[in-house]
């Protein structure tokens, strides 16, 4: 199963769904229209992202989504440099999320 | 001292008093949230500050029970003593010191929640007899001298800006031999990590109202100059990045309770201490506990054991 199967199935949402949350949940964080924020924006040189935000950030995304995600502080920390990269980093962890708990996720992504 | 931070700064333009009602009114108010949120992220024994961890896999309540054995081991409560907790929280360690030593126990908190969950676990636990709990700052406290066996600060001191003059009144309060016991967090010496950051500022203020971070020299140094005699310090950091991770574990398993009690606290809550387990691992903060004496102490520190010394 690819990993974009698995986070759709986990979910219960299609996987270009999850992209949609995570650019919706990111212009929300910035205040900027979403269309500014595009798959192939750079967090930290289009977006402005520190490592303060990109805390703020994952938390958000956790708890709109609904995924635990290990501490990040600095986007070189796994090595995510677009948007882009941050979908698929969710993706996965969603993909990788006990099915019990992806019970908890929330559609309702903001 | 400089101020480091600028919750710092902005302090330091206030007079005492000023200082004395920014806290109560700004530090409570974090601790004012519903006692059911704090159960849930913190354990059973309510303890807001590190744990004592042996190994990486101990679960919370295990890591918390051996901090409040070793607390007690340092403070050394007997019959009939008085112990003085400022800021004792929902009264974890008052209330194990009430009953594992007969003592007699004084908290003091800022928040009447707190106080209110304390008194009721004291009833619970049967020592109601000897648990007295104030609503107050320490500055409000009437300490007459050599009046108090043992003093402890567990996650408090921070709270407090005018440590200089608490601990004045602590080692004037303690009898000969009292023991002062603080478990809190540091910044180290030397500057590491941005202390004026975005990051810094959601912890101590948006987060917790107010915190004021010494580097430990700086710290014992205000205690020796107040008289006292450090009798021993031990690093728990790595314990508080582990405490810190059980800690954001919880809050994740009971986001929607927490969110239904106070929504958007967890949020706050799994920032503020995602900041603070980062700055731990990296050691751009610090965790110790401190013990310090007034006059000669009753124990001998050099017999306590230590691991490699022999048998």
């Amino acid at each position: 199963m690819s990993s974009e199967t698995a986070a759709a199935s986990a979910n219960g949402s299609p996987a270009s769904d999850i992209a949609l949350s995570v650019r919706r949940i990111l212009a929300t964080y910035l205040e900027r229209p979403i269309d500014e924020v595009r798959l192939d924006s750079q967090l930290e040189l289009d977006l402005e992202f520190d490592s303060f935000a990109m805390i703020e950030i994952t938390v958000a995304l956790e708890t709109e989504l609904g995924f635990s995600t290990q501490d990040v502080a600095d986007p070189q920390d796994l090595n995510l440099v677009t948007v882009g990269d941050l979908v698929a980093y969710v993706r996965s962890r969603l993909a990788a999320q006990p099915v019990e708990e992806a019970g908890h996720a929330r559609s309702h992504a903001r | 001292m400089l101020a480091r931070t600028l919750a710092e700064r902005d302090a330091l333009r206030r007079t005492a008093e000023d200082q004395r009602e920014h806290e109560r009114q700004l530090v409570a108010h974090h601790y004012e949230h519903h006692p059911e949120i704090f159960s849930m992220v913190l354990g059973r024994e309510l303890l807001y500050s590190t744990g004592v961890f042996l190994r990486d896999d101990e679960d919370l309540d295990a890591a918390q029970s051996r901090k409040l054995a070793r607390i007690a081991a340092k403070l050394d409560v007997r019959a009939g003593e008085l112990l003085l907790d400022a800021g004792c929280g929902w009264g974890g360690i008052l209330l194990h010191t009430a009953q594992q030593t007969g003592g007699r126990v004084w908290g003091v908190t800022l928040s009447a929640k707190q106080r209110d969950v304390a008194l009721a676990r004291a009833a619970e636990r049967g020592v109601s007899d000897r648990v007295r709990i104030d609503l107050a700052h320490i500055d409000d406290l009437s300490l007459p001298p050599e009046s108090v066996d043992a003093v402890v600060f567990s996650g408090s001191i921070v709270h407090m800006h005018n440590r200089e003059a608490i601990y004045e009144r602590v080692a004037t309060a303690l009898r000969p031999g009292g023991r002062l016991l603080v478990s809190d967090c540091f910044f180290p010496q030397q500057l590491r990590g941005n202390r004026e950051g975005k990051a810094t500022e959601y912890i101590f203020v948006t987060a917790l109202g107010y915190c004021r971070l010494l580097a430990v020299s700086e710290e014992l140094a205000l205690m020796e100059r107040a008289g006292l005699d450090v009798l021993h310090v031990e690093d728990l950091t790595r314990s508080y990045v582990l405490t810190v991770n059980r800690w954001i574990d919880n809050v994740r398993r009971h986001r929607d309770r927490i969110d239904a009690l106070a929504p958007g606290f967890a949020r706050i809550l799994q920032t503020y201490m995602t900041i603070g387990r980062l700055s731990f691992h990296r050691r751009t903060a610090l965790e110790y506990m401190i013990l310090a004496v007034k006059g000669r102490p009753r124990v001998e520190v050099g017999a306590w054991p230590i691991p490699g010394s022999a048998a």
